[in-house]
């Protein structure tokens, strides 16, 4: 396995009400990561202290093998942020914007960034106050995507976008990732990132709960769906996650052949998709 | 440092024009009245040393204080460019009024150049631009909501204290060490003028360390 | 079966868009989805379908009458979650039960208590503090317990996270099982589709270019995907879109002539998934990017 491009190590943050808790995980070079979590499970967190926008308890971060927190301001020249809703000053033109901009990073393409505009249906003469919340992460992405980024941060940017845009972004994405790059991008739209995304990160309550390839994960893990008689104590506490309802019970297992295996012909045991295991590994506090 | 300050006269072009317009009415002012030119100097002085905390707050406001922090400049170019815009619009409305003095009354309105190098000007420098630093990088809004109604606070305890004077038993040794202070430094120059950098030149690491606290 | 909701040729003009002539309808006990890009006209057709916009021409018909004389007989039959401006923020899930309530005749407290319980919803916290989740759920309650028969939903689970668009989806499914009733709401999100609709409409530049049950509109269409050489047949020219990438062509051709195209051993041919369905659909072939 090639060096990671980024390496989190035991982020810890502490608020009042929420605590981020020792967050580690690794991102190799050439892959999209997929980062998916109930709201509040703390992604978002997670990414702003990527880009040095909380300040951290305890915990270290590296990027391209170097101290994050101690070279943020040169090591964020390599890398693109969307955030979930993009602010910009209102009465500024998106131009100008522009401007403001392009000068903090080296290798800026403004010409790429004008293909972008154009692609996106975006006018540079219009103001930010113009804009609604779809076009104000459009062009949040024109910014980002003409940077020369090594390391491109995605914070839920799909609120309001449509799905064909949203599949020709993914294009894009596949496409931009060469040896060198990665991208890490948080959703709440996990089908779109369904044997899309290289990694999934699932985050719940503040902890990462999972971190793997997604063929890893898809090969190891499954949904058992049953009859309650199946539910005894033992079985209970073997699942991952669980789900009961008046006519039967959904389950998540980390050990699909063995599963299989107990069960055999009397429960459905099939591949999650990602969005079954975030919601029943979201279930597993209420089991 | 120069995308920083070019990032914001981008930016907030509206911003810059009140400040411009009332250094302009002060030099205009201080023809038409026949005041001396430095009375109204100090007030657009005052209105022009509050602009970096209220561009600081504009970004607050409009939600983009989150893009200032992403772009790839360390806190530290972030306090320096607060200073060096309260600097460059405090030199801006020098040579304004300056200027204007010049032109409307003539050269003989130089004579007093001896105020001009007064300690006063870093008061005011350290006063209104660079204690209340911290408090806008740190806590933005909320801080100045908090500095103001400290400052009412305070006035209305000092009134307060002049009706109970008598009454209270660390008033000598209060007054008299702040008399002492008074005395001392305008009797003084050079160790007051040394003292008063030192004050400045330590709240900058200070302004620095308030952004790094503040989460985003 | 009986149609709730009833579109003949509605239209509606802007200067810059128009939308329609549409004709579409909701039967009964369905859920339809509606999808289609930012600006497709997904909005003015709620508007329009609230009588919010008066239509240019064409007709909306509601439990089979028109909202002319019977606007607020009507409006009481039927449930809506707009995007926002939303209920007013100050107010809590229990203030605006006593809020809307006069306005409808059906209103039923007890229901709304029990829904309040059974969707976990704070009652006494003021609507601002709420969720994303618990608000949709807010009005969803509202909207049920006064019983009504056609609900309108503009986006109902944009912004949800994935537990509570499922809860939302799950409450969807139960409104329906009620068979007078229909849930009408627009996505972005193709999977929402996928696990709850009966129909589904997709909307392009104004336009219905697709509508229909979900299984026939899958089963009417197939994602042909083979080498360049497959351009060459007639039936190529009838596909309703496609891409060129690296040498592979994909294909989007009605079932009938995906049988044609598939003849020789390098050529797949997919039933498209509603996401297929809405990325292909109308764009021709060297539009899409790779």
């Amino acid at each position: 396995m090639p060096e990671p491009l980024l390496r989190l190590r035991g982020l810890t943050k502490r608020y009042r009400a929420f605590t981020l808790q020792e967050a580690s995980l690794d991102l190799p070079p050439g892959s999209l990561m997929g980062l998916l979590g109930p709201n509040g499970a703390g992604k978002t967190t997670l990414l702003k202290a990527i880009l040095g926008l909380v300040r951290l308890d305890a915990g270290t971060l590296t990027f391209q093998g170097r101290d994050l927190a101690q070279h943020g301001a040169e090591l964020r020249r390599r890398i693109a942020f969307v955030p979930d809703t993009p602010a910009f000053q209102p009465g500024a033109r998106l131009a100008t914007l522009k401007e403001a901009h392009a000068p903090f990073y080296p290798g800026f393409d403004e010409t790429r960034w004008k293909g972008l505009m154009a692609d996106f249906g975006l006018d540079p003469r219009r103001k930010a106050q113009e804009l609604s919340l779809g076009q104000r992460t459009r062009f949040a992405l024109t910014l980002a995507l003409a940077q020369d980024w090594d390391l491109l941060v995605l914070d839920e940017p799909t609120t309001g976008l449509d799905p064909v845009f949203r599949r020709e972004l993914l294009q894009r994405f596949s496409e931009a990732l060469d040896e060198r790059r990665a991208i890490l991008f948080s959703t709440h739209i996990t089908s779109d990132l369904e044997d899309r995304a290289d990694f999934v990160t699932f985050v719940r309550d503040g902890q990462v709960v999972l971190s793997d390839t997604q063929e890893a994960i898809k090969g190891r893990w499954g949904v058992v769906k049953g009859g309650l008689d199946l539910l005894d104590e033992p079985v209970r506490r073997a699942f991952k996650g669980l789900r009961e309802t008046p006519h039967g019970f959904e389950a998540l297992t980390d050990n699909l052949p063995g599963t299989r295996a107990h069960f055999g012909e009397q429960a459905l045991v099939e591949r999650p998709s990602l969005e079954d295991l975030l919601v029943l590994l979201g279930r597993k506090a209420h089991a | 440092m120069r995308d920083l300050l070019r990032r914001d006269l981008k930016l907030h072009k509206v911003a810059f024009v009140l400040p411009a317009v009332v250094a302009l009415l002060g030099g205009l002012a201080a023809f038409w009245t026949g005041e001396p030119p430095i009375v109204f100097l100090v007030l657009s002085l005052g209105v022009v040393l509050l602009q970096p905390h209220a561009l600081h707050l504009r970004e607050e406001h409009h939600g983009t204080l989150r893009e200032l922090h992403v772009l790839p400049v360390t806190p530290r170019q972030i306090v320096g460019l607060r200073v060096v815009e309260g600097l460059l619009g405090a030199l801006g409305v020098a040579l304004l009024h300056g200027m204007l003095a010049l032109v409307l009354q003539g050269p003989g309105v130089f004579q007093g150049l001896g105020q001009l190098v007064s300690p006063g000007w870093l008061w005011m420098l350290l006063m209104v631009l660079l204690v209340p630093l911290p408090v806008t990088l740190r806590w933005g809004g909320r801080g100045w909501m908090g500095l103001i109604l400290g400052a009412f606070a305070l006035g209305g305890g000092l009134t307060m204290l002049g009706q109970f004077e008598g009454a209270l038993p660390f008033r000598t040794a209060l007054f008299r060490a702040l008399l002492w202070t008074m005395d001392y430094t305008t009797a003084h120059p050079w160790q007051h003028t040394l003292a008063l950098l030192a004050l400045m030149a330590a709240c900058l690491p200070l302004s620095e360390a308030a952004l790094r606290r503040r989460s985003l | 079966m009986t149609h709730l909701l009833d579109l003949r040729g509605l239209t509606k003009r802007f200067p810059a868009f128009t939308l329609g002539p549409l004709d579409f309808a909701v039967p009964a006990g369905s859920i339809t989805g509606l999808v289609g890009a930012n600006g497709a006209g997904k909005s003015t057709l709620m508007k329009l379908l609230l009588g919010l916009l008066p239509a240019d021409g064409g007709a909306v018909t509601l439990f089979g009458r028109t909202y002319t004389g019977a606007e607020p007989e009507l409006k009481a039959r039927m449930g809506f979650v707009l995007d926002p401006p939303g209920p007013p923020r100050h107010l809590t899930p229990l203030e605006l039960g006593t809020l809307v309530k006069p306005f409808y005749p059906r209103w039923d407290a007890a229901r709304f208590r029990s829904l309040g319980q059974r969707f976990e919803l704070p009652m006494k916290t003021t609507f601002q503090k709420l969720s994303q989740g618990e608000r949709m759920k807010t009005l969803l309650a509202l909207a049920l317990s006064h019983d009504a028969e056609l609900l309108l939903l503009d986006e109902p689970t944009s912004g949800l996270d994935p537990l509570a668009r499922r809860d939302v989806l799950d409450l969807l499914l139960e409104v329906v099982q009620d068979e007078g009733r229909a849930v009408l709401f627009s996505t972005h999100i193709v999977s929402d589709l996928e696990r709850v609709t009966d129909q589904v409409a997709f909307l392009k530049d104004g336009r219905m270019i697709l509508a229909g049950a979900k299984d026939d509109l899958l089963d009417a269409w197939r994602l042909v995907k083979g080498g360049p050489e497959l351009l060459d047949s007639p039936a190529a020219a009838r596909a309703a879109g496609g891409r060129r990438c690296e040498g592979r062509v994909e294909l989007l051709c009605p079932a009938e002539d995906a049988r044609a195209l598939a003849t020789p051993e390098a050529v797949l041919s997919e039933r498209p998934t509603l996401e297929d369905l809405a990325f292909f659909h109308g764009r021709p072939l060297e539009t899409l990017p790779c």
